[in-house]
């Protein structure tokens, strides 16, 4: 016996696949994994929303990370050391495929005392089964990076490491999905989610609801809630990690880390970076905290990573010009990427995740093929490019950013003072050019909010 | 023969300088992106500040110089300086005897003023703040504003005018509470509660095209007491004649 409310469903249901409301996948968070996957399943002839509670993309982990492309990850056999071993080498082909800037800066790790050198050179032996490396002796780094301490031995040069804009690369990857047909629904919270027949009941805000044949849950650091709606047991716990940035351009060239000899959480991880742009990066720490949103930064930590890096180093850059955190995702020490049902969770996605991204990508969609998924191929994938004219009044002295530009990233889709601020630059030297960044914003229509939802800078009067 | 001077920025200190090598028989050009204004410009248009900084208004509007909607984006040579102009976004070249900077400072940064915590929306330096509400917009209901400078007890009595809710602290550190909006902040362990923040703590040179040529006023006073800036204009205009007399 069907009651009337099932019977409702089945009416509902098959209303909405008449009128083709059923989304074949819905992903839920528009972070970096979930836009290269939303990227991915763009060429495929599918119908995919893209669900994120923020009002742009890639605001959680992803705008909090150094910008890394790493170019291992140890252990070698865990998922995350084999997809960020296959990420980097997608990297370039994504980069050009997706339009955003990626350059293989290279890292140096070197050694400062006898012990750590030895211990290089047998990190070199195991390293080069997996990995492009050479070694360098003292006098070759301090030629290609004249600030380097004179206590400094030597190092492993990685010259497949290399660095990105984060908050760029997912914008690319979002928008060659809009493009190719994906929807972006921003500003939508998941509040539930209900398996009725063959469908996921998706429901945004306690309202509206999308049906799905698939869910994948990117939800970053939400991805335990999200499991937990569908009735799936995964445990999130937020690990935050601090960054100071020098806008010291000659300082150094490539991705420096100290070899730790015994790491603990304090030693472990970081270094003195660079941005593709050319600023330095000091950090990430790893700190513990119970809290997902705890982006703070104190005076206790900046002092930590200056003194911790600056061992690499003759002296100490000039110009510090930030300092800012981000909140990794951890799901104990591996990725979780799982499928249950038609539910696939894309889970505890720290670091590598960036690189990761494009073999998640590839990873997620065989999972599609396995669950039954019709893949065909899109004759017509549309490459999306990204036009800014560099015209107008010039806004932003310190990086040349141009009033046409601004316009230009908005019209684009960029819709916070962040946004505009990671993917033009402007805001990122003195700071004085706020004022003039919200009057375009405001002018363009935009809501003058930073970041998230609620982050209101200033009203009308 | 006359030379022929460029001066960067057309705020006070440019004009004022504008005005004492005019009158020394100087050929002098001021190139600023915006016609005139300056700071001076945006004090102006702010209740409190207009009549705080009044002496120093009246001077600049009663001033006169010969204006060049640019921005000097490059300044290169010696002896004679070969100077790049951006005019509506578009490059142009020009020949000049001497070049002044005059293009003032910025604040300093929430990180070398203090500010940890976190980094929610309600957080302005002093001179955005002042330039938002000069634009016409509400910054915020209760203001904690944080620094030790005269320019900051002009500011709380503006603020009141303008009915917000103010409160004066100094200190060293400030530690930011709230995730989407400043909830409140912590001054070296004392919590105030606040939807927004306004710091102070000092001023830097801005030039960001690092463009070489003789410094004058606020690039070198760093500082939001024009006496200071109008001293060192004086300053550099003496030195710079007895060099000429030479």
């Amino acid at each position: 016996m069907i009651s009337s409310n099932e019977r409702t469903v089945k009416v509902i249901l098959l209303f909405e696949r008449i009128k083709g409301m059923v989304y074949d996948v819905a992903i839920i968070g528009a972070g970096v994994t979930g836009c290269f996957i939303a990227k991915e399943l763009s060429k495929y002839r599918l119908k995919v929303v893209v669900l994120e509670k923020e009002p742009t993309q890639g605001i959680g982990p992803t705008k909090g990370c150094s910008g890394i492309i790493h170019a291992f990850q140890l252990p070698f056999n865990s998922l995350k050391g084999k997809l960020c071993l296959e990420g980097n080498i997608m990297m370039d082909k994504e980069a050009d495929e997706l339009g955003f800037r990626f350059k293989r800066v290279g890292l140096i790790l070197v050694s400062t005392g006898f012990f750590s050198s030895l211990i290089l050179k047998f990190a070199k032996l195991y390293l080069s089964r997996y990995v492009e490396v050479k070694y360098l002796k003292a006098e070759r780094i301090r030629e290609i990076e004249p600030n380097i301490s004179e206590k400094v031995r030597d190092g492993l040069f990685f010259p497949t490491a290399g660095v990105v804009n984060p908050v760029e690369m997912t914008f690319m990857a979002r928008k060659f999905a809009e493009i190719n047909g994906v929807e972006f629904l921003f500003e939508s919270r998941v509040t539930n989610i209900s398996r009725e027949e063959e469908f996921y009941r998706v429901e945004i805000d306690g309202k509206n609801d999308v049906t799905a044949r698939v869910v994948i849950n990117c939800a970053g650091l939400y991805a335990d809630e999200i499991a937990n709606m569908a009735g799936q047991k995964i445990r999130i716990t937020p690990g935050k990690g601090s960054h100071i940035v020098f806008d010291d351009r000659d300082f150094s060239h490539h991705l420096i880390a100290v070899l730790p000899l015994k790491p603990d959480k304090k030693t472990k991880g970081g270094g003195a970076l660079v941005t593709i742009d050319g600023n330095l990066i000091w950090g990430p720490s790893l700190i513990e905290t119970n809290d997902k949103e705890d982006r703070s930064v104190y005076s206790e930590e900046v002092k930590g990573l200056i003194e911790k890096h600056s061992r690499a180093f003759s002296r100490i850059p000039e110009k510090p010009v930030a300092v800012y955190a981000g909140v990794r995702a951890m799901a104990g020490k591996d990725f979780i990427i799982n499928r249950n049902e038609n539910l696939i969770n894309v889970a505890g996605i720290q670091s590598p995740g960036l690189t990761a991204a494009p073999a998640i990508a590839r990873m997620v969609l065989k999972m599609l093929e396995d669950i039954g998924i019709g893949l065909e191929r899109k004759s017509d994938v549309k490459k999306y490019e990204f036009r800014i004219r560099k015209e107008g009044e010039l806004i932003c002295h310190c990086r040349d950013v141009f009033e046409s530009q601004i316009r230009d990233v908005i019209r684009e889709g960029a819709s916070t003072l962040d946004d505009i601020k990671h993917l033009t630059n402007a805001l990122m030297g003195c700071g004085k050019c706020l004022p003039h960044v919200m009057e375009i914003m405001e002018e363009e229509g935009l809501q003058l909010r930073k970041d998230f939802s609620g982050s209101h800078m200033v009203w009308r009067e | 023969m006359t030379f022929r001077c460029i001066i960067a920025g057309g705020g006070y200190s440019g004009v004022l300088l504008s005005e004492l090598l005019s009158e020394e028989g100087f050929d002098v050009v001021v190139a600023d992106q915006y016609i005139r204004g300056g700071e001076i410009g945006l004090f102006s248009r702010l209740p409190v500040f207009r009549d705080y900084y009044n002496e120093f208004i009246a001077e600049y509007r009663d001033m006169g110089a010969d204006f060049l909607k640019a921005v000097v984006r490059d300044v290169e040579g010696n002896e004679r300086y070969e100077v790049t102009l951006l005019i509506n976004g578009m490059k142009r070249r020009e020949k000049f005897d001497f070049a002044f900077i005059c293009t003032g400072c910025y604040d300093k940064n929430y990180f070398l003023s203090g500010i940890y915590g976190m980094r929610p929306a309600g957080i302005f330096s002093l001179q955005n703040a002042l330039e938002l509400i000069a634009r016409g917009y509400r910054i915020g209901r209760d203001v904690l504003i944080f620094g030790e400078d005269r320019v900051l007890e002009v500011l709380e009595e503006m603020l009141v005018k303008l009915r917000y809710s103010t409160n004066l602290q100094g200190g060293d550190e400030v530690i930011v509470r709230g995730r989407e909006r400043v909830e409140s902040v912590l001054i070296d362990g004392e919590e105030f509660r606040c939807d927004t923040l306004i710091y102070y703590a000092g001023r830097e040179e801005f030039n960001p095209f690092k463009l070489p040529g003789i410094k004058a006023g606020n690039i070198n006073a760093k500082s939001y007491d024009y006496g200071n800036v109008k001293e060192d204009v004086l300053r550099v205009f003496k030195e710079f004649r007895k060099k000429c007399k030479v």
